[in-house]
């Protein structure tokens, strides 16, 4: 009964004009500034590309680490997001307070935290096609496109993007202050990067040792990666796409609710 | 525009072991001005959040004709329009997008938002800066477009949070001209300030605030005849007090 109670109440709200309207005007912003984003992500992504596909590859690297390294790209490129917008969102609350507008208006808190995830998403499925266009221009034969089920693909990028931006939100309410940032991108973004095998598999970390495999699980780029590459692969043992998105829905669902009670906590709002 | 009364019943606040306000209760009648009065670190503007219906009380009440805020909060938000210290416009919208958003955010029909829009740039002369971002207009500009946010909406009760901090002294004064057509809109007005001089000619009714707690409620002359004095005396006299 409550369950249903709710999702009455998260249709009328979906429906509601303000709130589309609230939503509409962000992602407006959004595309005007993607020329800048697009930009950004072909040159890094081109640039590791090159290094992974071809450099590494003339120093005894596997043929195809190229076509390995493709997967985790894409899901940095929707992950480094969050370091983004970690910042964004202290800066306003420690400068200009945009945000308290937002919750001043008549709508559900809850929204203005919702209308984050839609621009995660959004820019997650920008982002990782743009990444994949230029890892096929630059790895060609490297990487068989024709192979991917795209379907698949893109709902794997919106899980990615909703799980990174819930956490954006989690890591910004435990964030002290701007002067703080720092620590949260040594002490949190960039060991689960690192240990959430960007350069390796799972199936790779157990091979050596069961203790860094099982620390790897609790990084969510290891759920993200792995299943990338279940999608974008042609071979290799990965964990199972399904358990990989089950556990980022429980991920999701774990920083929304801890991340928006503290931040709200945090700002004193209603 | 709506006509309200806003009663601010017993209200509490507690940030870990302080309280910021202390039992305190006022009303705000239709079509008048009130001026919020208070040393820095009062509580004025922990208060006018709470009557904007951003940030919760401890405890207490916020009664909009008779009826709780609280129980529909969305609904009460609509009569309000908050204009805090640091006006925050979005800088990533022009002046234009920033009305009409707000307008739209409101749920205000699009025949209503043109009409508003004509009238709210008139009334603050902002013709020439409707596609500035806010970041390139002058303290003074930014609090005109805030306020005309405000409007935007139909909003019955106008809060405006220390609007002239920082600002020029001829800033100040075409701002209060600004306040004074509010009233004749139809609105109502909450100031909170501690420039008592600037809103005496103003105010219909005033309520200073001291350490969390209303140290006065009523019109200027029932204070001057109260304590028999001019209002920056009995300003003074308060601040030593609250100083020792």
């Amino acid at each position: 009964m409550k369950m249903i109670y709710k999702l009455k109440s998260l249709r009328e709200t979906i429906l509601n004009r303000s709130v589309r309207s609230f939503i509409k005007s962000e992602v407006s912003v959004t595309i005007k500034s993607l020329k800048d984003a697009i930009i950004n992500s072909v040159i890094w992504s081109a640039m590791i590309a090159v290094t992974s596909g071809y450099i590494l590859q003339s120093f005894g690297m596997s043929k195809n680490y190229g076509e390995f390294q493709a997967a985790s790209l894409i899901t940095s490129a929707v992950g480094f997001e969050t370091y983004r917008t970690i910042f964004r969102l202290l800066s306003d609350i420690e400068g200009e307070k945009i945000i308290l507008y937002y919750f001043s208006l008549p709508i559900k808190s809850n929204v203005v935290f919702f209308r984050l995830c839609v621009i995660f998403a959004l820019n997650g499925v920008i982002m990782s096609t743009v990444t994949l266009l230029v890892l096929k221009a630059v790895l060609w034969n490297q990487i068989n496109i024709a192979n991917i089920n795209f379907a698949l693909f893109y709902l794997v990028v919106i899980v990615i993007a909703s799980l990174f931006a819930t956490f954006s939100i989690f890591l910004t309410a435990y964030t002290p202050s701007m002067q703080k940032i720092g620590n949260t991108l040594m002490r949190v973004l960039f060991p689960i990067w690192f240990m959430g095998g960007y350069q390796f598999s799972f199936a790779a970390a157990k091979s050596i040792s069961n203790v860094v495999a099982c620390m790897s699980l609790v990084s969510p780029y290891m759920y993200a990666n792995e299943a990338m590459r279940g999608i974008i692969l042609s071979s290799g043992e990965f964990i199972p796409i399904w358990k990989c998105l089950t556990v980022l829905v429980i991920m999701t669902v774990i920083f929304w609710k801890i991340g928006i009670s503290k931040i709200k906590r945090r700002l004193d709002i209603i | 525009m709506n006509s309200n009364l806003y009663q601010i019943q017993n209200i509490f606040k507690r940030y870990g072991k302080k309280d910021i306000l202390k039992d305190v209760s006022f009303s705000i009648p239709e079509k008048s001005i009130v001026g919020l009065v208070g040393l820095n670190g009062s509580g004025k503007t922990t208060l006018s959040s709470i009557v904007s219906g951003l940030k919760p009380c401890t405890s207490g009440d916020v009664l909009l004709n008779g009826k709780t805020a609280y129980k529909n909060i969305d609904e009460y938000k609509r009569t309000i329009g908050l204009c805090p210290q640091r006006t925050n416009l979005d800088n990533r919208f022009t002046v234009r997008e920033n009305l009409i958003n707000d307008a739209v955010f409101f749920g205000i029909s699009d025949e209503r938002i043109n009409i508003n829009l004509k009238k709210v740039i008139k009334k603050f002369n902002l013709e020439k800066y409707l596609d500035f971002k806010p970041a390139a207009l002058s303290g003074g500009y930014k609090q005109r477009v805030s306020i005309a946010r405000a409007l935007m909406h139909e909003a019955s009760l106008i809060i405006l949070d220390e609007p002239t901090l920082g600002l020029d002294p001829n800033t100040r004064k075409s701002l209060w001209d600004v306040v004074k057509n509010l009233k004749e809109e139809g609105c109502s007005v909450l100031i909170t300030t501690h420039y008592m001089d600037e809103i005496e000619g103003l105010i219909d009714k005033l309520c200073i605030l001291s350490k969390g707690k209303i140290f006065f409620d009523g019109t200027v002359d029932e204070l001057k005849k109260n304590k028999n004095s001019d209002l920056d005396k009995i300003f003074n006299k308060l601040a030593e007090e609250e100083c020792e």
